[in-house]
């Protein structure tokens, strides 16, 4: 169930603030889910939730974006902090190790790609939240990790416009994967870059693809997904294989865009953790963020986590022009995904 | 004359020695600290990734891959390669410091200090705009006048030796200057007298004599080049020459499944294996390390003059090691900062030129990372101080005991920064319920300054090696306690040597990275985490502008640094 | 009463097995005496003196101070040298440069065995100065300081804590000649002033015959003879010793004939006669040794040719080839022609007979 748009455009900001300080439940909470409805008070009691984001810089004002949204939606006040720290595995390694520890969890609310909340799951890291009971979208939920669908991510090919012309650039992968390419693209060599794509190509393709890229077409390694923009920015390649274009890169108008080559996305879940002491208040955000459409639009703009359903995203345009995307159901990540993964690497690790 | 002697008693009673077992205690403490991640690399490396099981199997399956020989190869090729290009310029400028009347001394001193700051990523990028193949600077100009393909590509390994190379020449003036200034002056005089050419006193009198020194900063900045991620990730990576540091970084850094720290301990190991065997023949070949002191200290007189060309070409060579080493970083990172994206020089990037990055949230994040990253500035280099002085001291006065502490200090070298911060984690948890040190500063002053330990320690026992052992020999059988001769009589003498290892472990703890980042939580973030932070997002303008931010701290520091330690007037 | 007294001493360097540089030493020092350790370097009289101070642990034997055991082997007895009563003048004077000439001495007083308040130290302190007659210097830094005053400095803050052991090491090595031979009166002064025992480490012959009571002559980790100054001077033991007291002219021959208190000594075709000595048998080979002040150019003698002739000082010295060796003869007036046939007279006390090794 989604919040109607009409009623949220006539609900002011004073109106919205004036909530977000009151205890009282607010005017929009009626329409609210009974289940989400029920955790409201919880939830404001406990008052604050942390947020895992990665080894992204986020601000203070990024912070206040959210209470905003989230105080305009709910009608209550919630102090959100934005944690970045280390890429997601070494991370999370340490929140299995503080939740063995019985040390209280660094963050309450954690996002992440299928396969590591299932390692948290795994360590009984995450509270067995009922995402159903809040009636969110059964599609989006992944029972077996307890998850909620926020985001997703995508590893498409994009070019610098000021090198190729929108005629000039590959339209299929076949194109792609010739001669005159070679030496040409630039991405990393990394194996999350590639199993994604296992989902339309199939494992022994994807390989393949690996194969030629590397091996026939010399690519460039950029030492990190992100240098990938950089490098074709600067138009030191004018393709890159495997990261989307960064917001800043939109804002600034900089020479790249997507290669219309249909792209594979990896689907981020949210995850409350067991040792949270703010699980409501968590559970809460994590379902505004997923379920509303004014969550997942600021999820898009503020913390840089779109769907490719929402419009104004870069997905969103992307997947008008390749006519959508590779996706595949959590599970898939926990099996499949995993083992094109481990193959990948084995290959990367040889060539 | 009244006075008299023999009125002492036969023999004294024992004294309490508080400060002299405050010394040893610490000695053995920093000593556990430096034991643990060595532990802990040894260890983890022996649990594979794979299975969990116990044994080799970590190390049959990088000794078994196919890319084994070819990444040995190549880091040897590196390594040596980059000590020879740090040996090449920093000799020339240590020579120019210490035993010449170069008239840029000064300025030797400030280049080498402040090109310790410089973040090795904000080079490799810089030198990546200007020398790439594809539309790189100079090889835009290139084939602009008509050449074909590329002149110069920096995506080679020449260019990784040379920049990685560069890079070390900041820190090993600083162990070579001192080396060079302790040979009396009489032997080039002496050499000149017999119309022998300053070049050949240089490479045949000098170099011989201090081949000690050389040889054992050699051997510290091959742990160092072997370690250094930034060039070979992003001058070697992309063109697939695979060294020691990337494929640990490789075994780290997937985003979907755990790190592979068992592989990542395993090439650890081996590489600490390595030094270890090296060390243990440069122990044989030097029976006693002569090494030297410390910049500054007594004011010598310059033993080599200059003639007008001599001083020209100095001047030259100087100026070209300045402009590759320190101002073309520099002028990188402020143009980056200036810009939305990171972009070549061009007309069109000059139009974007804007101060946008210094904006509110700049000032925001310096308040907001600025107390600890201040804390930990100033307090982590106290710590690793005081510890090596300890060590230094303890090792001096029982000898066997010094091998031992110089030996574990310099194969913790070895141990990679991300093991050291995830062994301590582990450390904290586990102490959690007893000391709650887990998640805050002191953790993550633990163990970065465990980290610096072995760096600090070969100043500051350099430094008390250079004092006079009767100095403190007559202390004893004055009657004076140990720890009183430590700090009333060692560390006001060897004060030099202790404020540079002080000023030196400030500035690496002020750019640390991978601790900091691992260790970090929503209310513990430092200056270097959220430039790398800003980096990762792709907001590069935001963490260039932190970075000149950092230079500026370093700044503060190095004139700090060089009023303390100036030279006394004539 | 004996000051110190080395037992059976022993001292190796790197283990059990390793270099033997003390062997089974036995030196007994009197109260008050001033006893010089004279060798040539390596000979092991630092090590010794370091063993004393306490810097040094044996390796075996026993030691004691006043009559205190400070080491045994057997009683497993070893005491620290913060706790030994002595005082110590180091070869490098070994003087705390960040400190002033005041300061030096009165943290060693303050800080040091003696323990004394500060108003006390500074006056001891100040009576010290004056005592070397350097109070003017209080207020310098020691860096500041000729060698001369710097060797004052050590010796002030060796003696201000009123040692019962005074310990030097080479004290006037790093003086130029003229003041060594002030200073080295100063110090023989200050001693017999004081009535400390002194024991002082030296390989210089004029320190040993101006500073000792007692000479110990070391070599290869042994007193080779120990005895008055000028009875080793005289007396020599052996040629080895003869030589570190100062050049000695030697012929090679054996022993002709022995009869009361003489002996006929023959070399080539000339025969000597000099004191008979308990050691000696007719036939035995022998070096005969003299010092040149003990010879000179006469009518009749030992023939030889000169081979060189200089100005040194007031006197020529000269190079005499007498077909065996050189000998080096001084004479006053002009010089001698190179090649020119003299011959050389000893004063028949003046020979001194070594067994050939």
């Amino acid at each position: 169930m989604k919040l109607d748009r009409f009623k949220l455009s006539l609900a002011t900001a004073g109106m919205a603030m004036l909530a977000a300080m009151s205890a009282a439940p607010a005017l929009a909470q009626t329409d609210l889910p009974e289940g989400v409805a029920a955790l409201l008070e919880a939830a404001a009691a406990e008052g604050t939730v942390s947020l895992f984001v990665s080894t992204d810089a986020r601000t203070a004002e990024d912070e206040v974006r959210l209470e905003e949204g989230i105080a305009k939606d709910l009608g209550i006040a919630i102090d959100i902090r934005l944690v970045s720290g280390s890429p997601d595995p070494v991370y999370i390694q340490q929140v299995v190790q503080q939740h063995n520890a019985g040390v209280e969890a660094p963050v309450d609310l954690f996002v992440t790609v299928p396969t590591l909340l299932g390692i948290l799951n795994e360590a009984g890291a995450i509270a067995g939240t009922d995402w159903a009971a809040l009636d969110a979208n059964p599609d989006e939920i992944a029972e077996q990790v307890h998850g909620l669908f926020v985001a997703e991510f995508a590893r498409p090919i994009f070019y610098n416009t000021n090198l190729l012309s929108a005629e000039e650039v590959p339209t299929s992968i076949e194109d792609l994967l010739r001669e005159e390419w070679a030496g040409r693209i630039v991405t990393a060599a990394l194996p999350d870059v590639f199993s994604p794509w296992a989902i339309g190509l199939g494992q022994d393709e994807t390989l393949d693809m690996v194969e030629t890229l590397f091996v026939d077409l010399r690519a460039g390694i950029a030492p990190a997904p992100t240098a990938i923009r950089t490098l074709v920015e600067s138009g030191e390649y004018p393709i890159g294989f495997g990261i989307r274009i960064s917001a800043d890169q939109v804002a600034n108008n900089s020479p790249v865009a997507y290669v219309p080559i249909k792209a594979p996305l990896v689907p981020r879940f949210a995850g409350v953790l067991e040792q949270s002491n703010n699980k409501n208040a968590a559970t809460v955000v994590a379902w505004w963020l997923s379920q509303t459409e004014a969550g997942q639009a600021l999820s898009a703009e503020v913390l840089d986590w779109p769907r490719h359903t929402t419009p104004g995203t870069d997905l969103f345009e992307m997947s008008q022009l390749t006519d959508g995307f590779y996706s595949a159901p959590a599970e898939w990540w926990m099996t499949t995904g995993v083992e094109a993964g481990n193959a990948i690497a084995r290959l990367l690790q040889d060539i | 004359m009244s006075y008299s002697l023999g009125r002492a008693p036969a023999i004294s009673g024992r004294r309490q020695d508080p400060l002299g077992k405050l010394v040893v205690v610490l000695a053995v403490i920093a000593l556990a600290l430096l034991l643990l991640p060595i532990a802990g690399l040894v260890l983890s490396s022996l649990f594979s990734d794979d299975t969990a099981a116990f044994g080799l199997g970590n190390y049959q399956s990088i000794i078994g891959s196919r890319k084994f020989v070819t990444v040995v190869t190549n880091t040897a090729i590196l390594a040596f390669g980059s000590l020879a290009v740090m040996f090449l310029v920093a000799i020339p400028l240590a020579w120019l410091y210490a035993r010449t009347d170069f008239r840029w001394r000064g300025a030797i001193l400030i280049a080498a200090t402040s090109q310790i700051a410089i973040p090795g990523f904000l080079v490799a990028l810089g030198y990546i705009f200007l020398l790439n193949p594809s539309n790189g600077l100079v090889n835009l100009w290139w084939r602009e006048v008509g050449g074909q393909g590329s002149l110069i590509n920096v995506y080679s390994m020449p260019w990784i030796i040379l920049l990685q190379g560069l890079t070390m020449v900041g820190p090993a003036f600083y162990f070579l200057a001192p080396a060079l200034s302790n040979v009396d002056g009489a032997m080039e005089e002496a050499a000149s007298a017999h119309g022998v050419s300053k070049f050949d006193a240089l490479f045949r009198i000098l170099l011989p004599m201090t081949a000690p020194a050389l040889i054992s900063t050699a051997l510290f900045f091959l742990v160092i080049s072997v370690e250094t991620f930034d060039y070979a990730g992003m001058l070697g990576m992309p063109a697939r020459i695979d060294v020691v540091a990337t494929w640990i970084y490789q075994f780290t850094q997937s985003s979907m499944t755990l790190p592979q720290y068992g592989h990542a301990s395993a090439i650890g190991t081996m590489t600490a294996a390595i030094l270890l065997a090296l060390i243990l023949v440069q122990m044989l070949v030097f029976k006693r390390g002569t090494e030297a002191g410390t910049i500054g200290g007594r004011a010598k007189v310059a033993s080599v003059r200059l003639g007008k060309g001599a001083q020209l070409a100095a001047l030259t060579g100087f100026a070209i090691y300045a402009f590759m080493g320190i101002g073309l970083p520099f002028l990188m990172l402020v143009w980056t900062a200036l810009l939305p994206v990171p972009q070549p020089p061009s007309l069109e990037a000059l139009s974007q030129l804007s101060l946008t990055g210094f904006g509110a949230q700049f000032w925001a994040e310096l308040a907001n990372v600025g107390g600890t990253t201040l804390f930990i500035t100033l307090f982590v280099p106290t710590c690793v101080l005081l510890f090596t002085i300890a060590m230094s001291w303890v090792a001096m006065r029982t000898p066997t005991l010094g091998r031992t502490i110089n030996l574990v200090t310099v194969v913790s070298l070895a141990v990679p920064s991300i093991v050291i911060a995830v062994v301590f984690n582990i450390g904290g948890l586990a102490v959690h319920r007893y000391v709650p040190l887990f998640g805050t500063v002191w953790l993550l002053v633990i163990a970065i300054g465990t980290r610096y330990v072995a760096t600090a320690h070969r100043i500051t026992e350099n430094a008390f090696r250079q004092l006079n052992p009767e100095m403190a020999e007559y202390a004893r059988t004055a009657g004076v306690t140990s720890g009183r001769t430590l700090f009333s009589i060692a560390i006001p003498a060897a004060r030099t040597g202790l404020i540079f290892a002080w000023f030196w472990v400030a500035l690496l703890t002020l750019r640390e990275l991978p601790i900091t980042l691992i260790m970090s939580n929503y209310d513990l973030q430092t200056l270097a985490s959220r430039i790398f932070l800003y980096n990762s997002s792709g907001q590069t303008q935001q963490s260039a502008a932190l970075s000149v931010a950092l230079f500026a701290i370093v700044t503060v520091f190095l004139a700090g640094f060089l009023y303390l330690t100036r030279r006394p007037r004539a | 009463m004996t000051a110190i007294a080395l037992a059976k001493i022993e001292k190796r360097f790197g283990g059990q097995n390793g270099i033997l540089v003390l062997d089974k030493l036995d030196l007994t020092i009197g109260e008050g005496e001033s006893y010089v350790l004279l060798g040539q370097s390596g000979c092991g009289k630092t090590t010794t003196l370091r063993m004393m101070a306490g810097l040094e642990e044996p390796t075996g034997g026993e030691m004691t101070i006043s009559g205190n055991a400070v080491y045994s082997r057997a009683d497993r007895i070893w005491v620290a040298p913060e706790r030994r009563p002595i005082g110590m003048v180091f070869q490098s004077y070994a003087l705390w440069p960040t400190m002033t000439v005041m300061e030096n001495v009165r943290f060693t007083l303050e800080r040091g065995r003696t323990r004394l308040a500060r108003a006390e130290a500074v006056a001891r302190t100040r009576d010290v100065l004056e005592m070397m007659q350097i109070g003017h210097l209080a207020d310098r830094r020691v860096t500041q300081l000729s060698g001369g005053q710097q060797q004052r400095v050590a010796l002030a803050r060796a003696v201000a804590q009123q040692p019962r052991i005074l310990l030097m090491d080479e004290p006037l090595s790093n003086l130029d000649p003229q003041l060594r031979s002030d200073v080295r009166g100063e110090i023989r002064r200050l001693c017999k002033n004081l009535g400390t025992t002194a024991v002082i480490v030296t390989h210089d012959r004029d320190d040993a015959l101006g500073l000792a009571d007692r000479v110990g002559v070391m070599d290869k980790g042994r007193i080779l003879q120990q005895a008055a100054p000028s009875d080793v001077m005289s007396e020599p033991g052996s040629l080895f010793i003869a030589r570190l007291f100062g050049e000695v002219n030697t012929l090679d021959g054996h022993v002709a004939a022995l009869d009361d208190g003489h002996a006929k000594i023959a070399v080539a075709s000339q025969v000597f006669s000099v004191k008979r000595q308990l050691w000696m048998e007719t036939g035995q080979t022998v070096v005969l040794g003299a010092r040149p002040l003990s010879q000179s150019f006469a009518e009749n003698g030992i023939a030889g040719t000169v081979a060189e002739s200089h100005l040194e000082g007031q006197m020529r010295r000269n190079k005499v080839d007498v077909g065996d060796g050189m000998m080096t003869i001084y004479h006053e007036g002009t010089a001698l022609p190179v090649g020119e046939r003299v011959f050389v007279a000893t004063r028949p006390e003046g020979w001194m007979v070594f067994p050939t090794r």
